[in-house]
């Protein structure tokens, strides 16, 4: 396959391809795809957190990913699967995070992705404002529902495969995105 | 004659139009209500426009936040997922070798109580017993004992081998 048909491609050919052959090309498309929308659910589980800690958690996650891919069956999607395992491993890195900070040594410092960094170059000082004081809201939510927010909203996700990722009723994953949704509101408006 | 909407329902409203990715057009159904309620109401209506900016900006301002961290290399990921494969087949083999060595333990420790139950007979016996010892040093020796009852225990092992004048090596398999 040339390489431009192969940009085209599903996420679930290029899986096979990667899988059956070890295509290189196959294996960093599909890095690529899915390194922004694994940094931005990254970025809101871990809290803001430490670049450091963003570059293990996404390193783990594709490392992690590649090695059973072959496991894969494709009976969701690749989505659905790669959110799954970027979830519970996001997950799993957060606790031992927890743990590990406990006994960090508070004076330790790291580069932060500061809030108050300077703007981007397509990122009016508005724009950024408006960002921030969003960010910050919805950092201020808990875990699970700033990660439905940014599954629905950031990333697009339907509800039924949000269901399938957290393995809930599609009822469900709406009712609490609501409440989710409605918290963000008034945090927002209280921010004001 | 139709009831009037709520604020809770017109929000919830608003916010399935939302999930359908129709937001911040208001259709369906219900939409003529909806629409007639956030007319009069200036609470849902701000309501209804932070949410529009929330679902609007979310994806822009979380990208802006990770830009500051530096581009993953695809080759340094994939060689340490080869890494990770290597110690996956490190682990494997050792596990595959742990429950080897466990069966041979199992086995050697089923074998040693047997003969312990059999050995008085076979001694008084005194028939020929064939031994074969493998050593370090690759000496395979081959001999045949008198009287002599060796099934494999460790205890009946260390009897044997003092009479026999090869104590002090060191035997690795047992036949």
């Amino acid at each position: 396959m040339q390489q431009g048909l192969l940009e085209q491609a599903a996420d679930e050919i290029l899986v096979h391809r990667y899988v059956e052959t070890g295509n290189r090309e196959a294996f960093e498309l599909l890095v690529r795809r899915y390194t922004r929308p694994l940094r931005r659910l990254l970025y809101t589980l871990l809290g803001g957190g430490s670049i450091e800690d963003m570059e293990d958690a996404e390193q783990e996650i594709f490392t992690e990913l590649f090695l059973h891919l072959a496991s894969f069956r494709f009976q969701s999607s690749f989505k659905t699967y790669f959110y799954r395992l970027a979830r519970n491993r996001a997950i799993d890195f957060l606790r031992r995070r927890r743990t590990r900070k406990t006994r960090q040594d508070l004076l330790h410092t790291r580069l932060r992705l500061e809030p108050d960094r300077p703007p981007g170059p397509e990122e009016s000082l508005l724009a950024r404002e408006a960002g921030d004081r969003l960010v910050s809201a919805l950092l201020g939510l808990k875990e699970e529902e700033r990660m439905l927010i940014v599954m629905k909203d950031s990333e697009g996700m339907a509800v039924c495969e949000i269901a399938s990722v957290l393995g809930v009723p599609e009822g469900t994953v709406k009712s609490r995105l609501h409440r989710a949704r409605a918290r963000l509101v008034r945090q927002l408006q209280e921010k004001a | 004659m139709k009831r009037e909407m709520d604020c809770e329902e017109a929000r919830d409203y608003l916010q399935d139009c939302l999930d359908r990715g129709e937001f911040p057009q208001v259709r369906g159904e219900l939409s003529d209500r909806v629409r007639a309620h956030l007319t009069e109401c200036p609470d849902c209506r701000a309501w209804q426009e932070t949410l529009a900016g929330a679902a609007a900006g979310l994806q822009g301002a979380l990208t802006a936040r990770i830009e500051a961290v530096p581009p993953l290399r695809p080759a340094a990921l994939e060689a340490r997922i080869r890494a990770g494969r290597l110690r996956r087949r490190r682990r494997r083999l050792a596990g595959i070798a742990a429950a080897l060595i466990m069966a041979i333990g199992l086995s050697v420790t089923a074998a040693g109580i047997l003969s312990r139950r059999r050995s008085p007979a076979l001694t008084e016996a005194g028939g020929d017993y064939l031994l074969e010892v493998l050593f370090t040093d690759s000496l395979l020796l081959e001999s045949s004992y008198s009287g002599l009852v060796l099934e494999g225990n460790g205890g009946w092992l260390a009897d044997t081998l003092e009479s026999t004048e090869i104590y002090n090596m060191e035997p690795l398999t047992i036949f």
